[in-house]
């Protein structure tokens, strides 16, 4: 099932085909747990937010519109739409300042704190990035979208997408060897 | 290339382990530098990714479909301004207590007692509850179309209602049966109703998705299960089976809606006949190998020729013998096989198999009536020389027959059709073999596509379908050797060979 077109799992899942559904899920819930997870930094948080994006998209899966958007892109509308409300229920408007790291239980108390400050430092880092080059990198690197899928999303070429990406990740070298330079 | 290309190109390659660092410094040495940079950016970035729990992700699958089922339809929206309406019966119609309780609760402070009936299961307070606010919407429900999905749907909630008992460790109530048979009854008198017949088709494959489904779910739900707890959820699975039979029968030949079948009649099935051999004559009757089928009633598309071997399906009601599906075969001199459903035999010895008289049986003992048999021999002189006797299907064993569309590229799911129903099942724990017991290898089923395979052992896990089995044709042996890419498969829809004797049915 996972070869199946999103196409014709959709319209299967139309249907009323749970099975179907069942195989997009099974296909896109990595990605938007990851994308969810990098925007509320909390596991538990970041699962309940991901099960309610496919929950709602099933129940809406008939009103999907196959258009310029891909699947992934309006499961990606819901999760925001999500992580928004999340938010906003906890007042909380500055995605950074969220410090509730998780650990693993075979997590050192030490290492998950270097883990924690590291991620902080990096995202600290990413977000000096101009919009689009920090979109390319998440959705690349963390969120693991595909190029034909980040170029699907922000209606660019594959080609343009690669050179955002490297451009990117010249000047995040950049800011993250100007903050090693002014810590000493 | 350009650098930034390039550099991109490696960094993918590093990360999917496609290449090494040396690797991509070795084929652009002039890049090293830059290269070992941003690789470490990336892998910084890349290393954050979080990592989905296992357990997470297969309790988060089940829930989703533990709610509501896609976007209610428009009128179905209005349920709660349609609920109100009971109130203006007028057709004489006996409102019981249970239904005003409904009405009640919709149209006034109980707005929330209906709410949380809708989630009770059998033998609880609310329950009455949910099943009269089910048939408030049912009374309002105007055309045969909207009635028959509505009580198409009620049918699946019951079965849901099934599931959540077992798996809570509860009796599944001994009313479910019924009411599963009831619900699809009433779905099928609605198609029965309807003048348009694509409206029909379609919800003849909805009904055909739907008892597969419910079969498929029962059947894992009976595997799970100990055996004190089975009887309700096998009744139940009778149910939606024969569902799924009128739904295979109704699809090839929407005259057998006119014999009114019942799912609540437990003998539905038991005559269902396959009957292979060649056909002698094609009048009203039909004799095939030297048996004759009384009153045949063709599909439109029918297509057949005298002389030649066939194969045909069907079902026996009201002394008609309903066909679902005509096929020639490979010639096998007289051999003549007969399978369904032993009936017992008349004064003269003559068995009956699913209402058809086989003529007296010759080297076999008696079998019990209401068994499964298949039957393989000749006929001569009134007397069927049986060469081969069989077992029938294992009872809810869940089996279904239908047209390989497509096989997923990673060859680990399909997509067959069965009464012009797509189903996507699973086949990663399948066995393929032919008829006759030839193993053949999951990739040889691209070969097959658009033939006919036959899926047992059929589960439903978490909204997936499992097959267990899938049996292809023994002529379908002949494709794998690459005959299918001539056209010329063993097995042919009937008609494929031309010939004076051809016939089509008007």
């Amino acid at each position: 099932m996972a070869q199946l077109s999103d196409d014709l799992l959709i319209k299967k899942a139309a249907t009323g085909d749970k099975s179907a559904f069942a195989a997009l899920y099974d296909r896109y819930v990595e990605q938007i747990y990851r994308h969810v997870y990098y925007r509320v930094s909390c596991q538990a948080d970041a699962e309940d937010i991901t099960q309610e994006v496919f929950i709602r998209a099933w129940k809406a899966i008939r009103r999907y519109q196959r258009g310029e958007a891909l699947f992934v892109s309006w499961l990606l509308v819901i999760a925001r739409n999500l992580v928004t409300d999340f938010y906003r229920a906890r007042k909380k408007d500055d995605l950074l300042e969220d410090k509730n790291i998780p650990t693993t239980p075979d997590t050192s108390p030490e290492v998950a704190l270097e883990r924690r400050f590291e991620k902080d430092e990096l995202r600290k880092a990413i977000s000096k990035l101009k919009d689009l080059k920090q979109k390319v990198l998440i959705m690349r690197f963390i969120d693991g979208f595909s190029y034909s899928e980040i170029s699907r999303a922000l209606r660019k070429s594959e080609g343009a997408i690669r050179v955002i990406q490297y451009r990117a990740l010249l000047d995040l070298r950049k800011i993250i060897g100007r903050e090693e330079e002014s810590n000493g | 290339m350009d650098k930034s290309d390039i550099v991109t190109r490696c960094i993918d390659e590093i990360l999917e382990g496609k290449a090494s660092l040396e690797d991509c410094v070795r084929r652009y040495p002039g890049l090293a530098d830059e290269m070992r940079d941003l690789l470490a950016v990336a892998e910084s970035i890349h290393q954050q990714r979080p990592v989905i729990s296992p357990q997470f992700k297969s309790y988060a699958r089940s829930r989703i479909f533990a709610g509501d089922s896609p976007a209610p339809l428009p009128r179905e929206r209005q349920g709660v301004i349609g609920w109100l309406n009971p109130l203006t019966l007028t057709n004489g119609i006996r409102v019981p207590v249970a239904v005003l309780l409904a009405v009640f609760a919709v149209a006034g402070s109980g707005v929330t007692i209906a709410y949380a009936s809708q989630s009770s299961l059998p033998g609880e307070v609310l329950y009455p509850v949910k099943i009269s606010s089910e048939n408030v919407r049912l009374a309002f429900t105007v055309t045969p179309e909207s009635k028959a999905k509505l009580n198409l749907e009620l049918a699946g909630r019951r079965v849901e209602e099934a599931v959540t008992q077992s798996v809570r460790g509860q009796d599944v109530s001994g009313t479910t049966a019924q009411a599963v048979a009831r619900h699809l009854d009433a779905v099928i008198k609605e198609i029965e109703s309807l003048d348009n017949e694509e409206k029909s088709k379609s919800l003849i494959s909805q009904l055909s998705v739907s008892t597969i489904n419910q079969q498929a779910t029962l059947s894992q739900l009976i595997a799970e299960t100990p055996e004190s707890k089975h009887a309700a959820l096998e009744e139940t699975i009778d149910a939606s089976r024969r569902g799924s039979t009128v739904a295979v029968v109704a699809d090839a030949n929407p005259s057998f809606l006119e014999s009114a079948p019942s799912v609540a009649d437990i003998r539905l099935e038991e005559t269902y006949f396959k009957l292979e051999g060649v056909l002698q004559s094609a009048g009203d009757d039909w004799n095939l190998g030297g048996i004759t089928v009384k009153s045949v009633n063709l599909p439109k598309a029918a297509r057949y020729s005298v002389g030649s071997r066939m194969a045909v399906e069907g079902i026996i009601r009201n002394g008609r013998a309903f066909i679902s599906s005509v096929k020639s075969k490979e010639d096998k001199g007289n051999e003549v096989k007969i399978e369904g459903v032993f009936g017992g035999a008349d004064p003269d010895g003559v068995w009956y198999i699913s209402g058809i008289a086989i003529g007296r049986p010759q080297g076999t003992g008696q079998a019990s009536g209401g068994t499964k048999v298949k039957l393989t021999g000749l006929v001569q002189n009134g007397v069927f020389v049986v060469t081969r006797l069989e077992a029938g299907d294992t009872p809810r064993d869940v089996k279904i027959t239908g047209k390989l569309i497509e096989v997923s590229r990673n060859g680990d799911t399909i997509v067959i059709e069965v009464a012009g129903a797509r189903l996507t099942t699973s086949i990663e724990k399948a066995e393929v073999t032919t008829d006759s017991g030839v193993k053949l290898d999951k990739s040889d089923l691209r070969a097959l596509t658009g033939q006919e395979i036959v899926i047992s052992g059929l589960k439903s896990k978490e909204g997936i379908l499992y097959a267990g089995k899938i049996y292809v044709g023994d002529e379908s042996l002949a494709s794998l050797s690459g005959a299918s890419r001539s056209g010329d498969s063993g097995e042919k829809e009937a008609g494929t060979k031309s010939g004076d004797d051809e016939r089509k049915r008007d």
